[in-house]
């Protein structure tokens, strides 16, 4: 039978395994950098932007038109609905599906990985999108990471 | 005759759009961008238990009864055996995008309600951005009466197998005609409004051979509506009008109204709905009124939903009630009431499972009344 100290040890092991177990899940899951053009001066936040991404407004808050792009698929878009949007992939999707199929607004376009929205982005002054925090550079403007 | 100009369901509205979305695609071809996208279902249910009185509607000549209408729209009933013929449905799309403004959007459903295979045209028309907060659209949409019904053949797109019918089984589904939508941020909420004027014409309607097999032909005239959506976050709320005058013709005859009150009826549906989505929360709710006096029967519904996801799970309990007054709005007719058990399952990213248990009764207020109890088995997609 265990006793008192060998069950307080046990007990701190599991607890700092799990606590190890939680830190690796927070260090695997990316930062996002969302990211417009350098010219655009509006001040975004969370809400803002899922009125862009959402469809719900296609102007951003300073008058100019916004040109929403999303990614393929991904460990990226799905970390971009989570915090951002704040919504999971199959509730974005009812969501879309409502959109498209009432003849509401159309979905962003989507682009194949990083490099392709950090490019798109930094020669179209409407672009919005986002990348994964570690990739944005200088040719555009992080507005939320 | 006024059964002969009802012979197609699109007016000229909807074949001038068709016209131009066709001449634009044949002339423009190198420049058209072209989209399909889809939604299907394969839904099977089982009337698992009957009881109260036999008041011969849904019509027992055609259908086996007794019987659960799932949806008076389009005619789709369940019997006392598995089926997969009421609701199960297949809709495709197609965008052809001619300039970052302009567009044409047509949309098919094929299904096999109303124990019958056909393929209707849900949407055909031109849309164009006159700003980025206003867009114009013309031709045949379906008709957003309530607050899911201009996607209720798109399934995958809620967490019930069917919307709830006694509130939403109204004999129009669709219009054509012209529509302006605003779309934009107010004061921080996502706002989306629309004002929209047509017409529909009927024919064999599928609501009306639940009475009796032969055909009806009902029309929707002088047709004009305005709705209003707010969203933020976890929160949103619609409020939807429409007026029309209804006439309904059978083997030629003008049987509603009563031809010496006159050619048409007046009618108006206003509705007022509520979605709460907040964390893992899902309530959703609505109040209908329809007001169809002095010529016919009036209805007041609602429907209240409360569920709660479970990461891919979504079990929902669901109450509706829709009661039937007499002409004149002032004396209960009829209380009709359902509470429905379902849970959804997200199989994918783009599809989903449903199961889902409806107990029904319809109090016809005089010490009898229609009770049954369906359940339903769903494979929803989109794609």
């Amino acid at each position: 039978m265990m006793n008192t100290q060998q069950a307080t040890q046990r007990f701190a092991r599991t607890v700092l395994a799990g606590l190890a177990a939680l830190a690796l899940a927070g260090a695997a899951q990316a930062d996002i950098a969302v990211i417009v053009h350098p010219s655009n001066a509006t001040a975004l936040d969370d809400e803002q932007i899922s009125k862009i991404f959402l469809g719900q407004t296609k102007t951003f808050s300073g008058g100019g038109e916004a040109v929403p792009v999303d990614q393929k698929e991904g460990a990226t878009r799905e970390d971009f609905g989570n915090k951002v949007l704040k919504k999971n992939p199959s509730q974005l999707k009812a969501l879309w599906a409502r959109q498209i199929f009432t003849g509401g607004a159309k979905p962003p376009r989507e682009m194949s990985g990083d490099d392709e929205v950090l490019k798109f982005v930094a020669s179209t002054p409407g672009a919005i999108g986002y990348v994964d925090a570690g990739k944005a550079n200088s040719s555009v403007k992080v507005v939320k990471r | 005759m006024r059964k002969n100009d009802a012979r197609s369901s699109l007016t000229h509205i909807s074949r001038i759009a068709l016209a131009v979305g066709a001449l634009c695609t044949s002339g423009l071809s190198q420049a058209v961008d072209f989209s399909y996208s889809g939604f299907g279902n394969i839904t099977a249910g089982k009337v698992i238990s009957a009881g109260g009185i036999d008041i011969g509607y849904p019509d027992g000549t055609q259908w086996n009864c007794p019987c659960l209408i799932a949806d008076f729209s389009h005619g789709s009933v369940y019997e006392q055996k598995w089926s997969l013929a009421p609701e199960s449905r297949v809709g495709i799309q197609g965008n052809w995008t001619f300039t970052p403004e302009l567009s044409f959007t047509a949309q098919g459903v094929a299904r096999h309600a109303a124990q019958k295979a056909k393929a209707d045209l849900e949407w055909a028309y031109l849309s164009y951005n006159l700003t980025p907060q206003l867009t114009v659209q013309l031709g045949r949409k379906r008709l957003p009466l309530f607050f899911y019904s201009d996607y209720q053949d798109v399934s995958y797109a809620y967490s019930w197998v069917r919307v709830p019918p006694d509130v939403y089984g109204w004999a129009v589904v669709n219009y054509n005609g012209a529509n302006l939508t605003y779309r934009g941020d107010v004061a921080g909420w996502a706002v989306k409004s629309t004002v929209y004027a047509g017409s529909e014409h009927t024919k064999k309607n599928p609501i009306a051979k639940l009475e009796t097999a032969s055909p009806s032909d009902i029309n929707w005239d002088s047709m004009w509506g305005v709705d209003l959506e707010i969203n933020r976050d976890w929160f949103t709320a619609r409020l939807a009008l429409n007026k029309s005058k209804q006439q309904q013709f059978r083997d030629g005859v003008q049987t509603s109204p009563n031809p010496a009150n006159g050619t048409h009826s007046p009618q108006t549906f206003a509705a007022l709905s509520f979605v709460i989505d907040k964390d893992n929360w899902l309530l959703r709710s609505e109040i209908s009124y329809i007001d169809r006096s002095p010529a016919r029967g009036s209805y007041r519904g609602r429907m209240f939903g409360a569920g709660y996801r479970i990461d891919k799970f979504t079990p929902m309990i669901t109450v509706s009630q829709l009661k039937a007054y007499n002409s004149a709005f002032t004396t209960l007719a009829e209380k009709d009431a359902m509470t429905s058990l379902s849970l959804r399952y997200d199989l994918t990213d783009t599809s989903s499972i449903k199961a889902q248990y409806d107990r029904s009764r319809w109090d016809l207020l005089d010490g009898t009344d229609v009770r049954r109890k369906l359940v339903t088995v769903s494979y929803d997609f989109v794609f």
